[in-house]
C-alpha cells in the first residue's frame, strides 16, 4: 500500500464512507528517493556523419541512408531577403512560396500534383519566408524516383496560374480579416511591430492593398531571384543508396543554370527601439497577454552558450524561475516563459512573456520586470543554475539522436554560414557555463532599461491604469484597414447607362420586340444537344417545357437512358433510370435561369439596370458593344451586341463541370422567327474558353398548355 | 461596406443538369454503383512495419501493468508513455475538470519528492482539507450563506493552504526530470485518456523509472486548490478568450445530451471552484489501478532491465480492477440541432454527425469517409469548397470528435473565405455530400489513395520514439492490444466504396446532426473590415 494513501480519509460521492488504508512501508518511501540513485554514465555512440558534396551547379547536397523504414525526405533551403518584398507587396513571399506549389509546373498542374501525392501517400512543398525559402518532400521508397522529379520541377519551374494566385490571395485575405481574433497573434504581432518598428521588413503584414497587388509577374521574379542552384543546400534522408541518389540528383538538378544574382542582402536589423508600454485592445477575453522585449543576438555570439542556460533558468520550463514566480508561488498565470533571443540568421528577439487573469494582468507585467531585472544584477542561486545548466547539457544528447535531425541541422547550418561543427563547439563551451559567466553575459545582453512592455487585453479591468507603469503608454491601433470598394468597369453614368439600355432595348427589336416576348408565358423547345466533358462527346436529344417562371421540366434521350428534373413551383426532383430523388436547390437555380432567360430579358428590357461599357470588344472577327447588367439575384453579367443590333452572346460566371465557378459564354446564332419573335435556334457553350455544348433547335411552340401535372415529380419505377 | 456577392450555384439553363446527366453512367444509385466494384481478393498487406512488429515485447507485472517495449540502439536515449484509461468522459456531475486536475497532480511529486519534510507536511495537507470542507459547505448555501461566516472560513482555508504550502519543495518533480534532459516533458489529457511522456538519456532509465512509478503508485496531490486555479487560467486561455475554444464548447454542450462527451475536458466554473482533493484522490484510486494504464518505452533500454525497474518501481501500483466504462449512452437525435454564437469575429462553421464508437467494425469506414470528405487537398469538400469556390480558406472532417472510446461524431470544420455568408458555406457543404451520395460516388480510386495515405502514416508515427511509444499504448487502451496499431492497415485494405456511402447514408443526415456557427452580429455590417 501506498504512502499519499495512508494519508487522506477518502469521502466517495460526498458519504463519508472511512476507508481503512494500510501504513505505508518505511522502505517504500526510501525506495522513491531518486537522490539515492546513481547515474551510469552515458553510453557513448557513433553519430552518423551526413556526406556532403557540390555539384557543379553549386547545388550544396548532404545525403544520409536510412533504412529502417520504407522512407525517403528532402528538404532544400535557399537564401531569401525580406528586402526583395516591395512594402506595396507584403504577401508576396507568402503567396509565391505557396503558389510555386498549389499551381505546379507546365507538365503537372498542382491540382494533379495533389491528386497524385494523395494516391502515393506522398507530400510535396514549398514556402517562403522572411530570409528564407524551402521545398521539402516526403515519400514512400517506391516512389522517390517519381516525387524527386516532380519536386524538381515545381522547384524549378513553377508556372504560376492565375486561379492558384488568386486561391493564396484567398487565404491571405481571410488572415487579414481575422488577424484580431485570437489574442496570441495580437500579442506576437504587436510585440514584433514594436520591436522592429511597424515599417521594417521583418514586421510588415499584408493588408488587402498589398495582397491585391501581387501579380503572377512578381511572383516569377521572386521566384526567379530565390531558386538559384548556387543558393540551394539540398539534403536528402532515409531509404535510398547514395549512389543511385547521386544519379537521380544529377539528372534532375545538374543541368538547372547558375543565376547571375547571387548577393543576398543582409538582414535590415533596425535600432534600439524606444523603451514603453504598448497597448493593444481585446475585448472578448477573460485573459491578458504580456511580454517584454528588446532585440536579441546571433547565436554565433560569444555569449551564447552562458544565454543558452540563462533562458532555461529564466524561463526555459517548468523549474524556471519565471513560472516558479508567476505560475507556482502566485497561480496568476498559466503560461509564463523566455526566450534568451539567439538566432542564427540574424539577431533573435529577447522575450519574457505571461498570459494572465485580466484583473492581475499589471501584477504580472510587475513581475515579468522585477524578475528580468534581477537576473541582471544578482547570479542565480546555486539550485536554479545548477537544474538550468544539467537540463541544457543534458538534453543536448537529443540534438544527436535523431539522425534526421542531424542531417536537417547540417544542411541549416550551411544555409546560414555557420561550421558544420557549430553544435560540439557549443557543447565544448557550454562546459565553462557557471553562476558568474551567466550573471556577465546577461548584463551585456538584456537591457531592463530597453523594455518595450506588449500588453493584449480588456483596459478596464485591468487591477490598475497603464499609466502607473512607469512607462510611456502608446496605445497601438490594431484596427484593420478595409479593402478598398469593388471598382466596377468604368462609372456607371447616366449615358452610359442610358446607352446601355438603348443597345438591349435595339436587341429585343431585332429579335421580335418586347410586346411578343412578354406575350410568351409558356414554351417547349426540342433539340439535339452534343456536351463535351473531359474530352468525350455525349449526343443526346432533349424536351424541355416551361411555364414562365417556375414550372419547369427537361426531359433528356441519350444511348444510355432517359433522364428528367423538373420542379413543380415548389419542388424539384431528378429522375433517371427508375430512380427519382428530390433536389430541393433547384428552385433557386431555376429563378436565376429565368432572370437571364431571352424571355425575361427581352419582355421587360426596361426592368435591368444595363451599362454600356466603353470598349467595344472582338469576338470571333465581330466587333460588339458590350454591356453589363447588375443584377441582385445572380452575379452581375456581360452581353454582347453584333453589329446588327442582335444579341451575339452572355458571358457570366456559373458553375464548372468541377463544380468550381467558371467562366461561362453563350454563343447564339441562326436567329429564325417562331411564332411572332425570332429565336436562335443554334447556340454553342464553352466554359473557360473550351467547348462544352453545342444545340440545334429542331422544334419549338409558343404557349403550348402544360398541365400542372407534368412538374409533378413521378412516383419511383416499380 | 456590404458583403461582395459570394458565388452561387449553378445558373445556366443545361449545363448544371447536364453535369449530373454526364456522371449518369455511374448513376442509378450510388449504392448498386459502389456494390460493382468487384471485391478485391484479400492480398496479404504489406504495411512496411513487419520488421518492426517483430521488435516489440511486452511483459506484465504481477499487478497488471503492461509494458510494451521498442529496443532501438542507435542513439543513447529512449521516450516512454503511460497511457491512462481515464479522461473528461469518466467525470461525475460537479466534478468536470477532475481527470485533467490530476494530471496536474502528477507533476507534484511523491512523500519523498516535492517536500522539505513529509513529516510536517502531511498534518498540515489534512489540516489544509479539513479547513476547505466547511468552507465549500457553507458555500453550497448560496445566497443564504452566512457572509461572516464565510470570511472566517475563507481566511482559515487560506492559512492552512500557506502552511502546507511552506513545507512544499516547489516543482522538484520537473526540476529533477529537467536537470535530467528530457527536452518534451508534458502530459495532455482528453476526453478518453490521459497520457504522460517525455524522453530522456538512456542513462537515466532508472530514475525515469523511479519518478515515474512513484507519482503513479503513491502520488501526493499537493497544492491542490492552488493548481486548480492553474486550471481555471487554462479555461480562460482556452475556451473564454478565444472564439474557436467558445465554439468548440458550445458545439459541445449542444450535441451530446446524456454522455459525458458533452462536457468537454476542461471543466465548468463552478466546478473548478468547488470539487476537493478529496475528490481528486477518489478519482485517482478509482482510475489509476494498474489494470487501467499501459506504459510504453522505446529507445536504447533492454527488456531485462525493465522487467527487473518495472517490478520494483511500478509493483505497487494498485491491483485494483479496472473501473467500469461509461454505461449512458447517447439517445439517437431526433431532429438538427444548432448553436449559434453572433460574435464579430471571422465566422466559422462546425458541422458534426454522430456515429458509432471506434470499437465498432463500421468505425473503418467513419475514418477513411473523413480523410475523402475533408481530409485534405485531395478531399472533394476541400476541393470544391477551397480550391474551386473558393468560399472557404480551410476545411478539415475528421472521425472520433472528441474521442472514439464511445459513440462520437464526425466532425467538419470550415473557415469561410472573408465575405462568405457562414450560412452559404454550409450549405455548400451539404451540397458536396449530396452529390457524393446522388450523382458522382468516391471512386476505388480515391478510396486505394486512403489505403496508401494509412500505410504512409502509419510508418511516419513510427519513425520517432515517442510518436511510436503513443501509437502503441493507445492501441493498447482503446483498442485491447498494441497490436491492433500494425492491424489497422489490414482493416482499411478491405474497405470497399459501398462501405463509405453506406455510413454516409446512415450517419449525414440532417436529423443526427449538430451545427455550430461563429456569425457576425447583424449590426455588424462588415466582417471584411476593420474593428
Amino acid at each position: 500500500m501506498t504512502t499519499a494513501r495512508t494519508m487522506f480519509r477518502v469521502a466517495l460521492l460526498g458519504l463519508l464512507a472511512m476507508v481503512a488504508v494500510s501504513p505505508a512501508r518505511a522502505q517504500d518511501d526510501a525506495k522513491f528517493d531518486p537522490k539515492k540513485l546513481t547515474t551510469p554514465a552515458l553510453r557513448r555512440v557513433q553519430v552518423p556523419q551526413p556526406e556532403r558534396y557540390v555539384m557543379p551547379n553549386g547545388i550544396v547536397v548532404f545525403l544520409l541512408e536510412s533504412h529502417d523504414l520504407p522512407v525517403v525526405r528532402a528538404r532544400a533551403l535557399f537564401k531569401s531577403s525580406p528586402l526583395w518584398i516591395p512594402a506595396e507587396k507584403v504577401g508576396l513571399s507568402d503567396l509565391t512560396g505557396e503558389v510555386i506549389r498549389s499551381g505546379g509546373s507546365a507538365a503537372h498542374s498542382g491540382d494533379w500534383l495533389d491528386d497524385r501525392m494523395a494516391a502515393i501517400g506522398a507530400s510535396i512543398s514549398t514556402s517562403i519566408s522572411a530570409d528564407q525559402a524551402s521545398g521539402g518532400f516526403r515519400c514512400l521508397t517506391d516512389n522517390t524516383g517519381e516525387v524527386l522529379s516532380l519536386f524538381a520541377e515545381v522547384m524549378r519551374a513553377p508556372v504560376f496560374p492565375a486561379d492558384k494566385i488568386e486561391l493564396s490571395k484567398v487565404g491571405l485575405r481571410q488572415g487579414i480579416a481575422s488577424r484580431n481574433d485570437e489574442m496570441i497573434p495580437i500579442l506576437i504581432r504587436v510585440s514584433t511591430e514594436s520591436v522592429y518598428g511597424k515599417d521594417n521588413p521583418y514586421a510588415r503584414k499584408p493588408e488587402y492593398a498589398t495582397v491585391e497587388a501581387i501579380a503572377q509577374e512578381d511572383c516569377q521574379k521572386l521566384h526567379a531571384r530565390v531558386f538559384q542552384p548556387n543558393r540551394m543546400v539540398l539534403a536528402v534522408y532515409g531509404d535510398f543508396k547514395s549512389a543511385e541518389m547521386k544519379k537521380l540528383l544529377a539528372e534532375k538538378f545538374g543541368d538547372w543554370k547558375r543565376g547571375d544574382d547571387a548577393v543576398v542582402p543582409p538582414p535590415p536589423v533596425p535600432g534600439v527601439a524606444k523603451p514603453r508600454l504598448v497597448f493593444a485592445p481585446k475585448e472578448d477575453v477573460t485573459q491578458a497577454g504580456i511580454i517584454i522585449s528588446h532585440l536579441g543576438f546571433r547565436a554565433d555570439d560569444p555569449d551564447y552558450a552562458s544565454m543558452t542556460v540563462f533562458e532555461m533558468a529564466l524561463g526555459g520550463g517548468f523549474q524556471s524561475r519565471l513560472v516558479n514566480k508567476i505560475r507556482t508561488e502566485r497561480g496568476l498565470a498559466y503560461a509564463a516563459g523566455a526566450s534568451a533571443g539567439a538566432d542564427y540568421a540574424r539577431p533573435g528577439v529577447f522575450m519574457a512573456y505571461s498570459l494572465t487573469r485580466t484583473d492581475s494582468a499589471l501584477t504580472a507585467l510587475d513581475l515579468l520586470r522585477q524578475e528580468t531585472t534581477r537576473v541582471t544584477e544578482a547570479p542565480f542561486t546555486d539550485a536554479e543554475l545548477k537544474v538550468a545548466k544539467e537540463s541544457v547539457v543534458n538534453g543536448l544528447v537529443f540534438s544527436f539522436a535523431e539522425p534526421s535531425a542531424i542531417l536537417f541541422r547540417s544542411s541549416y547550418f550551411e544555409l546560414t554560414g555557420y561550421p558544420l561543427d557549430f553544435l560540439e563547439r557549443y557543447q565544448k563551451a557550454l562546459e565553462g557555463v557557471n553562476a558568474a559567466t551567466v550573471l556577465e553575459a546577461a548584463k551585456r545582453k538584456i537591457h531592463p532599461d530597453r523594455f518595450v512592455a506588449i500588453v493584449v487585453g480588456k483596459e478596464k479591468e485591468f487591477e490598475k491604469p497603464l499609466e502607473s507603469m512607469g512607462l510611456a503608454v502608446e496605445r497601438a491601433d490594431i484596427s484593420i484597414p478595409p479593402p478598398a470598394s469593388k471598382v466596377a468597369a468604368g462609372e456607371a453614368s447616366p449615358a452610359a447607362l442610358a446607352k446601355g439600355q438603348a443597345l438591349l432595348v435595339k436587341a429585343a427589336g431585332v429579335a421580335g420586340g418586347s410586346p411578343a416576348w412578354a406575350a410568351i408565358k409558356s414554351v417547349r423547345m426540342e433539340r439535339d444537344e452534343n456536351v463535351t466533358m473531359q474530352g468525350q462527346s455525349m449526343a443526346m436529344t432533349s424536351v424541355r417545357q416551361w411555364r414562365m417562371p417556375d414550372h419547369y421540366v427537361a426531359a433528356r434521350k441519350l444511348a444510355m437512358g432517359e433522364f428528367t428534373q423538373g420542379y413543380d413551383g415548389t419542388s424539384g426532383w431528378m429522375a433517371a433510370m427508375g430512380q427519382v430523388q428530390d433536389q430541393p436547390k433547384v428552385g433557386e437555380e431555376l429563378k436565376k435561369q429565368y432572370e437571364r432567360s431571352l424571355f425575361r430579358l427581352f419582355a421587360e428590357p426596361g426592368a435591368f439596370q444595363v451599362q454600356a461599357l466603353d470598349e467595344p470588344k472582338t469576338v470571333d472577327g465581330v466587333t460588339c458593344s458590350v454591356a453589363l447588367i447588375k443584377s441582385e439575384s445572380t452575379r452581375d453579367w456581360l452581353l454582347y451586341f453584333a453589329p446588327d443590333g442582335a444579341l451575339a452572346r452572355m458571358e457570366y460566371m456559373g458553375e464548372g463541370m468541377n463544380g468550381g465557378p467558371a467562366r461561362t459564354v453563350e454563343i447564339y446564332g441562326d436567329w429564325k422567327p417562331v411564332g411572332g419573335v425570332q429565336y436562335p435556334h443554334s447556340e454553342k457553350t464553352l466554359m473557360d474558353d473550351k467547348p462544352v455544348m453545342e444545340a440545334k433547335l429542331t422544334r419549338m411552340e409558343l404557349n403550348p398548355t402544360l398541365a400542372d401535372d407534368l412538374f409533378k415529380k413521378p412516383a419511383a419505377a416499380k | 461596406m456590404p458583403a461582395p456577392t459570394p458565388p452561387r450555384r449553378a445558373s445556366h439553363q443545361t449545363l448544371p443538369w447536364l453535369l449530373t446527366l454526364a456522371l449518369a453512367a455511374a448513376l442509378a444509385s450510388p449504392a448498386a454503383a459502389a456494390t460493382k466494384v468487384a471485391p478485391k481478393a484479400p492480398a496479404p498487406v504489406k504495411t512496411g512495419l513487419e520488421n518492426l512488429e517483430k521488435q516489440v515485447k511486452e511483459f506484465t507485472l504481477a499487478n497488471g501493468l503492461k509494458f510494451i517495449v521498442v529496443e532501438r540502439h542507435n542513439a543513447p536515449v529512449f521516450s516512454f508513455q503511460t497511457l491512462v484509461n481515464a479522461g473528461g468522459a469518466d467525470e461525475q456531475v460537479g466534478q468536470t475538470g477532475i481527470a485533467h486536475m490530476m494530471e496536474h497532480m502528477a507533476f507534484k511529486g511523491t512523500a519523498v519528492v516535492g517536500t522539505k519534510d513529509w513529516a510536517k507536511e502531511k498534518p498540515l495537507l489534512d489540516a489544509e482539507e479539513t479547513a476547505y470542507r466547511p468552507l465549500l459547505n457553507e458555500r453550497r448555501k448560496g445566497l443564504k450563506a452566512d457572509t461572516t461566516r464565510l470570511a472566517v472560513l475563507q481566511k482559515a482555508f487560506g492559512e492552512a493552504q500557506e502552511a502546507a504550502r511552506a513545507e512544499v519543495e516547489p516543482n522538484e518533480f520537473s526540476r529533477i526530470i529537467e536537470g535530467a534532459g528530457a527536452p518534451d516533458m508534458n502530459a495532455e489529457t482528453s476526453d478518453d485518456v490521459t497520457r504522460y511522456f517525455y524522453s530522456l538519456p538512456s542513462n537515466r532509465l532508472e530514475l525515469w523509472a523511479l519518478m515515474e512509478g512513484g507519482r503513479m503508485a503513491t502520488p501526493v496531490l499537493r497544492e491542490f486548490y492552488k493548481e486548480r486555479d492553474v486550471i481555471y487560467e487554462e479555461r480562460r486561455m482556452g475556451v473564454e478568450s478565444s472564439p474557436i475554444g467558445r465554439l468548440f464548447m458550445g458545439f459541445l454542450n449542444t450535441a451530446y445530451v446524456a454522455h459525458p462527451y458533452k462536457t468537454g475536458v476542461i471543466g465548468f466554473p463552478s466546478d473548478l471552484k468547488s470539487f476537493s482533493r478529496t475528490q481528486g484522490d477518489a478519482f485517482f484510486r478509482e482510475h489509476y489501478v494498474a489494470k487501467n494504464m499501459a506504459v510504453a518505452v522505446v529507445g536504447d533500454v533492454t527488456v531485462p532491465e525493465l522487467q527487473a525497474l518495472g517490478a520494483k518501481y511500478f509493483g505497487g501500483i494498485s491491483d485494483a480492477p479496472a473501473p467500469p466504462p461509461v454505461d449512458t449512452q447517447e439517445p439517437e437525435q431526433q431532429a438538427e440541432r444548432r448553436v449559434i454564437f453572433e460574435d464579430p469575429a471571422q465566422p466559422m462553421v462546425m458541422i458534426g454527425w454522430h456515429i458509432p464508437a471506434g470499437d465498432d467494425p463500421r468505425y473503418a469506414s467513419y475514418e477513411a469517409l473523413a480523410s475523402l470528405l475533408g481530409g485534405g487537398d485531395w478531399a472533394r469538400l476541400n476541393k470544391a469548397l477551397v480550391k474551386e469556390r473558393k468560399i472557404a480558406v480551410q476545411l478539415q472532417a475528421f472521425a472520433g470528435l472528441p474521442g472514439e472510446k464511445y459513440a462520437s461524431m464526425l466532425g467538419v470544420l470550415v473557415v469561410p473565405a472573408t465575405g462568405q455568408d457562414p450560412l452559404k458555406v454550409e450549405q455548400a457543404v451539404y451540397d458536396v455530400i449530396d452529390s457524393v451520395l446522388t450523382v458522382s460516388p468516391f471512386t476505388a480510386a480515391e478510396l486505394d489513395g486512403y489505403k496508401v495515405r494509412v500505410r504512409a502514416r502509419n510508418i511516419a508515427r513510427a519513425e520517432g520514439n515517442s510518436g511510436l511509444a503513443d501509437a502503441l499504448t493507445r492501441a493498447q487502451i482503446l483498442q485491447g492490444d498494441w497490436r491492433e496499431f500494425f492491424r489497422e492497415q489490414e482493416r482499411v485494405q478491405a474497405l470497399q466504396v459501398g462501405d463509405l456511402l453506406g455510413a454516409m447514408k446512415r450517419s449525414l443526415i440532417k436529423s443526427n446532426r449538430t451545427v455550430g456557427l461563429i456569425v457576425n452580429p447583424p449590426k455588424q455590417a462588415s466582417n471584411e473590415g476593420g474593428r
